[in-house]
């Protein structure tokens, strides 16, 4: 016998009200816990997505757009920019490098990129098997990709046009596995990796194939962009977008000017546009925050009442555990252990539940890989704050039944 | 042995009881008679230290309870005295063997599950050891609380009216078994009471 089972027989021997207080806790604690654990999860993998890149150049449009489809690979592309043009952009001073992107397919949802190494360089990506694209129509395959769609090194697939499901399928040119990356838990992971000159040859005419071979042999090297074409695709080809780490901070003043006054694309910095998204969702989350503090106020209050109103009864209980010995202090203890064995409960249910829930939306968000499993520093203040919580509702009935008078309570029953 | 001397009590309203010396031997099984409202419990509870006594000297096994501290009497409660009062009062949310098991878990005794065993088949309430308490009769309930009372084996045990809610048969019974009790762990029983079926089953009376 302790002082904690009796707190706890005494919860079980009131269900009703100890399950109302248990469930708007849990409820007020999943709320709140979820929306750290989701916000959290989303600066996190928008920061592990964008490191390494200062500036995003495109066509014209929402700058918002021209990051979420170019860095977290989950809006559509804004359109694309001409390679010539583009190429001349590059020589900027403030540009240290640029990596090609070039968007616009899918293969059963996972967009297939053309680009160069430097792009799998950029989130730490190292072949795991087999190797590199060299030729046009090889592909490598993130780490997820080729798990979820298992492919192999050598199976080939025909590509989607557009980026869902339900495009035309490029069937004249099938891409053939040549490697798989390693897992970096970015969203490379979700990827398939081309040559640029690969999505070139897809999009392009019948006809023009021959040119290719004719003119091969005279290349143009965009340095800056880490590619050789041949002139004719200089001419006429286009990329989606360029991924721009700046040479200098200057860089960070001067070249978004630049671009967006004398050129025609457009510039957009990550951290600034992921800065104003949080900014929009911001208020939505300060709400669902407020309101998961009001359901777990709520229950503080449910706790009080139902301590409070358990006291009228449980006046002789204490009175005759008071008479076998029991002290004030054991009496107070019991009525506050009660409180915050509810509280302390609901708290933990509340954990459980919302990572349970992250772990269930972790398969169905797009674009992003939340951890289920990692604990927040932040949650140890959730505890804390529901033990405080349980606390302040139980110490009042717990002081009354401290003071309660054993001689008048047992001569009155 | 329980010695009273110059013993008064001041209510908070300024009225002011006073009780006569009275000396009990050990193994004494003595009443405290008197009508209503005559300050039997008042009386009561001071012998058994649930009120601290402001005035006089209470003398139990060779201590002046009158001076000690609540912290004291609490412990002391505990360790020689055991309580039967008119309803059982058991806790709901627990069975009948952790309502026993309160005792010497708040008396600061050890808890054994043989002695608890033991003394709830002498109570012939052995059957109901793992019932909750509202599960069971009002008869067995006081069985329960008779058996709480003497678990510690205490030197007095207190009976307030502990037969005033019950039949002709179950307050013979219930003396005859309290007695019992008592007699067992040689504890002395003081009842207050004014049932007069009561009377007749002990000698030493104090009439207040």
């Amino acid at each position: 016998m302790n002082i904690i089972y009796l707190s706890y027989r005494s919860i079980l021997a009131k269900p009703l009200s100890s399950l109302l207080s248990w469930l708007l806790l849990t409820f007020g604690v999943t709320i709140v816990v979820l929306i750290l654990l989701i916000s959290n999860q989303l600066k996190n993998e928008i920061s592990k997505n964008s490191q390494g890149i200062d500036l995003v150049i495109g066509a014209k449009g929402s700058p918002l757009q021209l990051i979420l489809a170019n860095v977290f690979h989950v809006d559509f592309p804004t359109g694309n920019i001409g390679l010539k043009e583009a190429a001349k952009v590059t020589r900027s001073r403030y540009i240290e490098s640029a990596i090609p992107l070039s968007l616009g397919d899918s293969y059963q949802n996972a967009r297939i990129v053309g680009t160069t190494k430097a792009y799998a360089d950029l989130y730490g990506g190292e072949i795991s098997e087999g190797a590199l694209f060299k030729e046009p129509m090889q592909v490598v395959l993130g780490a997820e990709v080729a798990r979820k769609l298992q492919l192999k090194i050598g199976d080939e697939f025909q590509s989607q046009h557009g980026l869902s499901d339900d495009g035309d399928s490029h069937d004249a040119h099938p891409f053939k596995v040549v490697g798989v990356l390693t897992t970096t838990n970015t969203v490379l992971d979700k990827l398939i990796l081309t040559s640029i000159q690969s999505i070139w040859e897809v999009h392009g005419h019948e006809e023009e194939e021959e040119h290719h071979h004719e003119e091969a042999d005279s290349l143009v090297e965009i340095s800056h962009l880490g590619i050789s074409v041949t002139q004719e695709e200089f001419g006429e080809e286009e990329i989606t977008a360029m991924l721009v780490k700046y040479r200098s901070p200057m860089g960070a003043v001067m070249l978004p000017r630049a671009i967006n006054s004398e050129s025609s694309f457009q510039a957009a910095s990550p951290a600034f546009e992921t800065a104003r998204l949080f900014n929009i969702i911001g208020v939505g989350v300060q709400i669902l925050n407020l309101l998961g503090i009001l359901i777990i106020s709520i229950s503080a209050i449910s706790v009080f009442i139902a301590l409070l109103n358990s006291l009228k009864d449980r006046k002789y209980d204490i009175a005759i555990m008071r008479s076998m010995g029991a002290t004030r202090s054991q009496i107070f203890n019991h009525i506050l252990i009660e409180g915050l064995l509810i509280t302390f409960v609901g708290g933990i249910s509340g954990l459980i539940i919302s990572h349970g829930l992250v772990y269930v939306l972790a398969s169905s968000l797009e674009g992003v890989n939340p951890q289920a499993f990692n604990f927040l520093n932040e949650e140890w203040f959730v505890i804390l704050g529901c033990f405080v919580i349980g606390a302040l509702a139980s110490v009042v009935p717990a002081i009354m039944a401290f003071k309660t008078d054993i001689s008048k309570t047992l001569s009155k029953g | 042995m329980i010695s009273v001397k110059n013993l008064s009590h001041t209510f908070s309203d300024g009225t002011k009881l006073t009780f006569p010396d009275w000396e009990v031997g050990k193994g004494d099984h003595s009443l405290i008679l008197g009508p209503s409202g005559g300050g039997k419990t008042t009386f009561l509870h001071l012998l058994s230290g649930l009120i601290k006594s402001q005035d006089g000297e209470i003398q139990i096994e060779g201590e002046n309870i009158a001076a000690m501290k609540p912290s004291e009497l609490d412990h002391f409660r505990g360790q020689h005295i055991g309580f039967v009062f008119q309803k059982p009062h058991l806790v709901k949310g627990l069975s009948v063997y952790e309502n026993v098991l309160l005792a010497p878990f708040f008396g600061k005794k050890p808890e054994h599950k043989s002695k608890i065993d033991e003394v709830l088949k002498e109570l012939g309430i052995e059957a109901i050891r793992n019932k909750k308490i509202n599960e069971i009769s009002q008869g067995q309930a006081q069985r329960v609380a008779i058996a709480r009372a003497v678990i510690n084996e205490p030197d007095v045990i207190f009976g307030d009216e502990p037969t005033a809610s019950l039949d002709d048969e179950s307050c013979h019974a219930v003396v005859d078994l309290l007695r019992k009790q008592a007699n067992r762990c040689n504890a002395t029983l003081i009842i207050a009471t004014h049932d007069s079926r009561v009377k007749s089953e002990f000698k030493n009376q104090l009439t207040l």
